[in-house]
């Protein structure tokens, strides 16, 4: 791991992985989007809407799991100091808030059919909206700080305090009356759900997942080469202020 | 399908709209900054990438 710490061997891994990646995103996400759309049948109770199901529980996952990569590389940053750990942290927090945003207009967008109404102020929805503002907050603080190690600790810390929103995000349905349902994937004892709904599911978080890492290693690409250009610039003005100097102290 | 294609098509049209949106930024940004960092002669021992 601390080979690619080196932003130029970072930089040549993601070149090389990155079409990869995408090629498998498309892939899955057709496939995904077959089984959705075509072998999966209507929900008894909900009809089609339940196919809103097969976008919105995998940007649910990911809002979670961009988080938890936050969140690995927030300590990264405080406690190994890892030269690419703020940067990669940096690149995820746009990439969640926008899954997280997607979870949430699919989810009201399904609610509307399912529920009656367009959003309620229940504990999962609640959790979930709040995940989205501390996205909202992490990317303001790295543009109100110019410094990008200060802005990376900064975030970092806030990234930390923020982690106790998962669990209450998991676990909301288990602990208050949500008009949101429990888990019926992930459970101890198994899925709940047709197996003819769970493997498009399955593909499309898979797909998401991907797409996720692929946008992931664009988007720290694109922080290391802004890093770089930042530092190019500092040294271009540094030398063109010293040759500007210099002929001022030879005529003194 | 049925009487809620409406929704359906909405939830994945805006879903695409938002990440492709997403994507065309990221690319763009790329494109960008690839563009400004060419305008410094690279230095002695740098890697370009």
């Amino acid at each position: 791991m601390w080979k690619y710490a080196n932003p130029a061997n970072f930089l040549r891994l993601a070149n090389a992985v990155i079409p990869w990646t995408a090629a498998l995103t498309v892939i899955l996400l057709l496939i995904g989007l077959y089984g959705a759309f075509v072998t999966s049948p209507a929900d008894y109770q909900q009809g089609d809407s339940v196919r809103i199901m097969y976008i919105h529980v995998p940007a649910a996952w990911l809002s979670m799991f961009c988080y938890g990569v936050m969140s690995a590389s927030a300590l990264g940053t405080l406690v190994w100091r890892h030269p690419l750990a703020d940067a990669a942290q940096k690149a995820a927090a746009p990439l969640g808030a926008v899954f997280t945003l997607v979870c949430l207009v699919t989810g009201s967008i399904w609610g509307k059919p399912t529920w009656g109404t367009w959003w309620v102020w229940d504990a999962r929805l609640t959790s979930v909206l709040v995940m989205f503002i501390i996205y909202l907050g992490l990317i303001a603080l790295w543009h109100a700080i110019e410094e990008p190690s200060q802005a990376g600790k900064a975030a970092a810390i806030l990234t930390l305090v923020g982690v106790i929103n998962l669990p209450i995000i998991k676990f909301s349905v288990d602990w208050w009356n949500t008009l949101h349902q429990p888990a019926s994937v992930i459970r101890m004892d198994g899925p709940t759900i047709a197996p003819s709904m769970l493997w498009p599911l399955l593909v499309m978080a898979v797909a998401f997942t991907t797409l996720f890492v692929t946008l992931h290693l664009m988007a720290t690409r694109n922080e290391i080469l802004r890093r770089r250009l930042r530092r190019l610039s500092i040294i271009a003005a540094q030398e063109n202020r010293s040759a500007a100097v210099r002929p001022v102290a030879q005529e003194a | 399908m049925g009487k809620y294609t409406y929704f359906v098509l909405a939830a994945y049209a805006l879903t695409g709209i938002s990440v492709g949106g997403l994507i065309a930024i990221i690319v763009m940004d790329y494109r960008r900054l690839r563009k400004a960092l060419a305008k410094f002669p690279p230095r002695e021992g740098q890697d370009r990438d």
